[in-house]
């Protein structure tokens, strides 16, 4: 078994302008954030995670300016979500105080990674535990924003590197084995509008000629024949049926794992926006952990559209509600910071629930 | 700009909710109803001891949606009356058939949007936009556009679809259900059907 710490570089300011970095892919040891004191500004400062290793370094998103400290505790910036990168967490204080974070295996999201660990007891390292299960399998890091768990398992930074799933080439298995392959049944009346439509299904495919097929949305080739389909939530990927061997697991980002109570990654599977899970003894689809929207808050970009309405839920709405000088709306498990006047992500609040 | 993560727990969260189960009237005082403290019981509970909420719980169930809506995420269902699929006559019959259901689940992720909102919510910011007019993502990529009229809120799909805000909202430790009047997915038969 094989544990890494999930890095997260811990800095914190005060006044003073602050950069956080986090770069980059690499082997490293562990390391852990600093421990704070709750209530108690620390100084600003730059956290890189260089990481040497496989892939080279990819900068971070972490660009964060410094601001006063909000709430009795102590904003902590940093360059976390490095994947296994020799972080280093280098606190440029600008207040009395100092920070000083020593970053570690860099390990996360591509967001912006920074804990509040001025909180007294919130403190606490998060660990991966990657290879429970499966022995000792080493992990590497390659160079396409994920980490490559040797064997069979990838884990993504976060949704946008899990490989699109697509139209799977070819047609569902059980045409497949019809003679002739391949061929739809015979024509069958649509019984809903755009029920033939990739949207109607929430997917957003190429251009093509679809048709619903017995829990798949098929494509239809100039032949006529079936040249491409996609399981549907509730047909082939519905409770009961075996997760299909062509959708390959991965590894969601920790904060999901934990956020969505998914356990270990082979006890759920992610297709189009739908986490399930799934017996892994036998594969079968057990029920549905989560709908995700899928859109993508990044710090420092314009929120997506479609969160006019205050959303946060309930139990966090005595700390985070809309002022004049923030706005905060929810998605897929983070509270986000948005900015009235520009619209800008300011900040993606983790609410991990364990 | 700053930019930063706390992390907190949900256990915190949880603890803060208690009480018993409290129905939130739309037409209500939006304050009031805005602050109303939430059941206990998960949406996935309130939804299925809703009478007419059967149809739709009854394909939470069936898909497997019920243990997402009784998790820790939070999510806001418009759940479509018994009486909406009623209405469609055939139509509605072949939706709630089992061979439709992942029709019937493509329909409903398109009512389920993020978060926790009430029509409190809901019907504040459309009084604070200047066109009147506010939308929200929903769990199958498209958009809702709520509006209201005479204290009435709709919510319009993409495709036109309009729905009314019926009954009172179910306020859920982890989401809220609006019960609604129809589908905000225009299922119609197809063209030429």
């Amino acid at each position: 078994m094989r544990r890494f710490t999930l890095a997260f570089v811990a800095l914190v300011f005060a006044a003073g302008a602050a950069q956080a970095q986090g770069n980059g892919h690499g082997g490293g040891g562990g390391g852990h954030g600093p421990k704070g004191n709750a209530g108690q500004a620390q100084g600003g400062g730059n956290g890189g995670g260089n990481g040497g290793g496989q892939g080279g370094g990819k900068p971070g998103k972490a660009g964060h300016q410094g601001g006063a400290a909000q709430s009795a505790s102590a904003p902590r910036q940093g360059g976390g979500g490095n994947d296994h990168g020799n972080g280093n967490g280098n606190a440029r204080t600008g207040g009395d105080d100092r920070g000083q974070g020593h970053a570690g295996n860099g390990r996360g999201n591509d967001r912006d990674v920074v804990v509040d660990r001025g909180r007294g007891n919130d403190h606490r390292d998060v660990v991966i535990d990657r290879g429970r299960g499966n022995g000792n399998r080493a992990v590497v890091i390659d160079d396409r924003r994920r980490d490559v768990v040797r064997g069979d398992v990838v884990r993504v930074r976060n949704f946008a590197a899990i490989p699109a799933r697509g139209v799977v080439a070819g047609c569902p298995p059980g045409l497949a084995k019809k003679n002739p392959p391949c061929v739809p049944p015979g024509q069958v009346r649509s019984p809903f509008r755009g029920y033939d439509r990739p949207e109607f299904w929430g997917l957003r495919l190429g251009d093509g000629r679809y048709r619903y097929d017995d829990g798949y949305l098929v494509r239809l080739g100039r032949d006529g024949r079936i040249g491409g389909y996609i399981p549907l939530l509730g047909g082939a990927l519905a409770i009961g049926n075996a997760w299909p061997t062509y959708y390959q697991p991965v590894a969601l980002p920790a904060y999901y794992e934990s956020y969505y109570g998914l356990g270990q990654y082979n006890s759920y599977r992610y297709a189009d926006n739908v986490i399930y899970r799934i017996d892994p003894e036998t594969a079968a689809i057990t029920s549905v952990a989560a709908l995700l929207t899928g859109d993508d808050f990044v710090v420092g970009n314009p929120m997506p559209v479609g969160y006019d309405v205050y959303n946060v839920p309930y139990g966090y709405r005595e700390q985070y509600y809309d002022r004049q000088d923030a706005l905060y709306r929810y998605s897929d498990g983070y509270v986000y910071q948005v900015d009235p006047e520009t619209r800008l992500v300011a900040a993606a609040i983790e609410l991990l629930a364990s | 700009m700053t930019a930063w993560i706390v992390k907190r727990r949900a256990s915190a969260v949880l603890g803060a909710i208690a009480g018993a189960s409290l129905l939130a009237a739309c037409s209500g005082n939006a304050t009031d109803e805005a602050a109303a403290e939430p059941s206990s019981e998960t949406l996935a509970a309130l939804v299925a001891q809703t009478d007419d909420l059967s149809v739709v719980s009854a394909t939470l169930k069936d898909a497997g949606l019920a243990q997402a809506f009784d998790g820790v995420a939070t999510y806001t269902l418009l759940a479509p009356r018994d009486a909406a699929f009623a209405s469609l006559g055939e139509t509605g019959e072949t939706l709630r058939s089992a061979a439709q259901r992942p029709a019937m689940v493509a329909v409903l992720r398109d009512h389920i949007v993020p978060g926790y909102l009430t029509p409190a919510d809901i019907s504040k910011a459309i009084a604070a936009d200047a066109d009147g007019k506010v939308a929200m993502r929903t769990m199958a990529g498209h958009t809702l556009t709520f509006t209201s009229d005479g204290g009435t809120v709709t919510a319009t799909g993409e495709d036109g679809a309009t729905v009314h805000f019926a009954s009172d909202a179910l306020l859920a430790s982890n989401g809220v259900a609006i019960p609604v009047d129809g589908l905000a997915v225009a299922v119609g038969k197809a063209e030429g059907s």
